[in-house]
């Protein structure tokens, strides 16, 4: 396990004792990166800061049950995606809709004063994740963002490895199709 | 007598890891000899690094942009700063100041107490909210 790592299991470790310094730690943490994730896998602001914060609940409560058998960011995520996934049921269960324009305008950030063409091959790039699947969108977030292994994604998506590897495939011809080859920069 | 080679469909389903930097050293070694003599799949993994580069720089400047992204200050966690009173907020943030002898660092502790103060002072009635968003 790499230092990193380490130190957030001991993080956890420490929470199940109530230590709050080091929940508090685990926040600051950890709240970007489930918000990042949330809002990929459900393009919607508010649900995906209520996911993060329901994933913060549940680890402080759940810190205790961590026992260390897999990493620390295969459990964390792998609470993320069960919270994503009801939090998609519910919407699907009320039947929010979600359409390409409504979707695009939840993803889409200000570009506050940034160049032209970065904003453009930002927005381009989200318009093509957006064009993906939930599940196929995840992968990608996965792999490239938070930099995991497919072993570790498979366990926190609960899917075999070769899933991951045909959803990742899948999403790669999918985004290579959309965006601007590289090596000319960006 | 020698393995037999790998089609290209088999290696570019191990590229984004090659991408990423997680493949086991065996994984590597034989991504990397298949690269050797394959140009597509060396566009591919262009390509791939390309996209990697591209969804980071992306999605990090998207949650930066996004109001209380950094901070924590989720729905959720608004609702218990609100209900935090002024007088607590402007005592705490004075004590820190004092104690931390720099508005940068009195910020962050600040900060951290209300992460703390986010979990452990919980009314009712956000108890009874927190109930329903957590199964």
């Amino acid at each position: 396990m790499d230092t990193g790592q380490a130190e957030v299991e001991n993080l956890i470790k420490a929470t199940a004792l109530g230590d709050e310094r080091a929940f508090s730690q685990l926040y600051r943490t950890y709240y970007p990166r489930l918000l990042r994730y949330a809002l990929v896998r459900l393009n919607d602001r508010d649900a995906a800061h209520s996911v993060a914060q329901q994933v913060l609940v549940a680890i402080w409560q759940g810190a205790d049950s961590f026992d260390g058998r897999s990493r620390p960011d295969s459990w964390i995520f792998g609470i993320a995606h069960h919270k994503t996934v009801d939090e998609q049921r519910r919407r699907d269960y009320q039947s929010v809709p979600v359409g390409p324009e409504q979707m695009s305008e939840n993803l889409s950030a200000p570009s506050g004063g940034r160049p032209l063409r970065q904003v453009e091959h930002r927005d381009q790039l989200l318009r093509a994740l957006q064009q993906l699947s939930p599940h196929h969108r995840e992968v990608v977030f996965l792999a490239f963002y938070e930099d995991l292994p497919y072993q570790e994604i498979s366990e926190i998506l609960d899917i075999p490895t070769g899933t991951v590897k045909s959803r990742m495939h899948y999403a790669m011809n999918h985004l290579r199709r959309l965006l601007p080859r590289g090596g000319g920069g960006d | 007598m020698s393995a037999p080679a790998e089609t290209c469909e088999q290696i570019k389903t191990l590229l984004p890891w090659y991408a990423n930097g997680t493949l086991s050293d065996e994984e590597k070694l034989r991504v990397t000899r298949h690269l050797h003599r394959c140009p597509l799949c060396r566009q591919a993994l262009i390509d791939a690094l390309h996209m990697r580069r591209l969804i980071r720089r992306s999605l990090q400047q998207l949650v930066t942009e996004t109001p209380g992204a950094t901070s924590g200050e989720g729905p959720l966690a608004r609702m218990v700063l609100q209900q935090l009173s002024r007088h607590l907020q402007v005592e705490m943030l004075g004590r820190l100041l004092v104690e931390a002898g720099s508005d940068t660092a009195a910020s962050g502790q600040l900060q951290d107490i209300y992460s703390v103060a986010l979990w452990r002072w919980i009314p009712p009635a956000l108890s009874r909210l927190l109930r329903q968003h957590v199964a």
